[in-house]
């Protein structure tokens, strides 16, 4: 009896947690795009600050909880941003996770080659719904896209470890 | 505490900017001496392709569907005008003129492009 209600407890808290992390990637990608845009990249590039959390539930959670966040993320900008940037937001969410869940089980990256993956995955991603929603030039963008997943993914890897107490303090309470 | 750089890292980082540092080159390369023409697409479909001379008379294509876009282009340039789509990125990208570069409005699935063709002439070796 006492077994099975701390099992609740712990599934209860579970649920608690992935709920704050997922209020928290929405804050982040809201607050994100409050910023002015990145100079000398396409219009439309972002830092991915909200990845931070996905990569962090990934690591600590699982694959299911981040994807579900990235899931989150989707319909939240299917409802205030329509359906295109809904088909985009769920194709570079999901994607991201996945890879970024798969370098940490391989234990040969670190935080920020794992952000640097992740970036690079969800801009693919997106430049491929772009390629095949409209035209197949969106592929001159592939080179920056690079540049911008080496920039952008370091930047993530280096706010995660930064943050990383306070995350692991807020997963723990 | 996890750890923050590893050397797999650094290789894919390498990697990753090589890649891009290549691409760059052999555009800048490809492109020189080319003539230029606007490609406009929608829904991945070319419905405009002219010549963007440098004496260009400025012209408009409206190009209607659930988010309307108008098109603009005069003396070797192509832009984004105006577009309905709630952010206007597609406006933001500018006016386009050299090789390869491309403008998209997702919402409105209608792309332009600069693209390069090369001159006839230009295969005269000597």
């Amino acid at each position: 009896m006492r077994l099975r209600d701390e099992k609740k407890v712990r599934s209860a808290r579970r649920i608690a947690a992935i709920g704050i992390f997922a209020a928290l990637a929405l804050v982040l990608s809201f607050l994100e795009g409050l910023l002015p845009p990145l100079p000398m990249m396409p219009p439309g590039a972002k830092l991915g600050l909200s990845n931070i959390v996905t990569m962090f539930v990934a690591s600590s959670q699982g694959l299911l909880p981040a994807l579900l966040i990235a899931v989150l993320k989707g319909l939240f900008a299917g409802v205030t941003r329509g359906f295109t940037a809904m088909a985009l937001s769920l194709a570079g969410g999901v994607l991201s996770t996945a890879v970024m869940y798969f370098l940490f089980k391989t234990k040969k990256f670190g935080l920020i080659g794992v952000g640097v993956s992740g970036a690079f995955a969800h801009n693919a991603a997106q430049l491929l719904c772009a390629y095949f929603l409209t035209s197949k030039t969106m592929l001159w963008y592939a080179p920056w896209l690079c540049v911008l997943s080496a920039a952008t993914g370091t930047l993530t890897g280096l706010l995660l470890r930064a943050v990383l107490p306070l995350l692991e303090k807020l997963e723990r309470e | 505490m996890k750890k923050l750089f590893s050397k797999a890292d650094a290789v894919l980082i390498a990697v990753l900017l090589l890649i891009a540092a290549a691409a760059l080159f052999f555009r800048m390369r490809g492109s020189a001496g080319e003539e230029r023409f606007a490609r406009i697409e929608k829904d991945g479909e070319t419905i405009s392709y002219f010549r963007l001379s440098e004496d260009l008379p400025y012209r408009e294509y409206e190009i209607g569907g659930a988010v309307p876009v108008t098109i603009a282009a005069e003396n070797g340039a192509v832009w984004f005008l105006h577009s309905e789509c709630p952010d206007r990125l597609c406006v933001r990208f500018g006016k386009l003129s050299k090789t390869g570069e491309t403008a998209v409005c997702l919402p409105a699935r209608v792309a332009v492009t600069v693209e390069g063709e090369k001159k006839a002439v230009d295969a005269v070796t000597g």
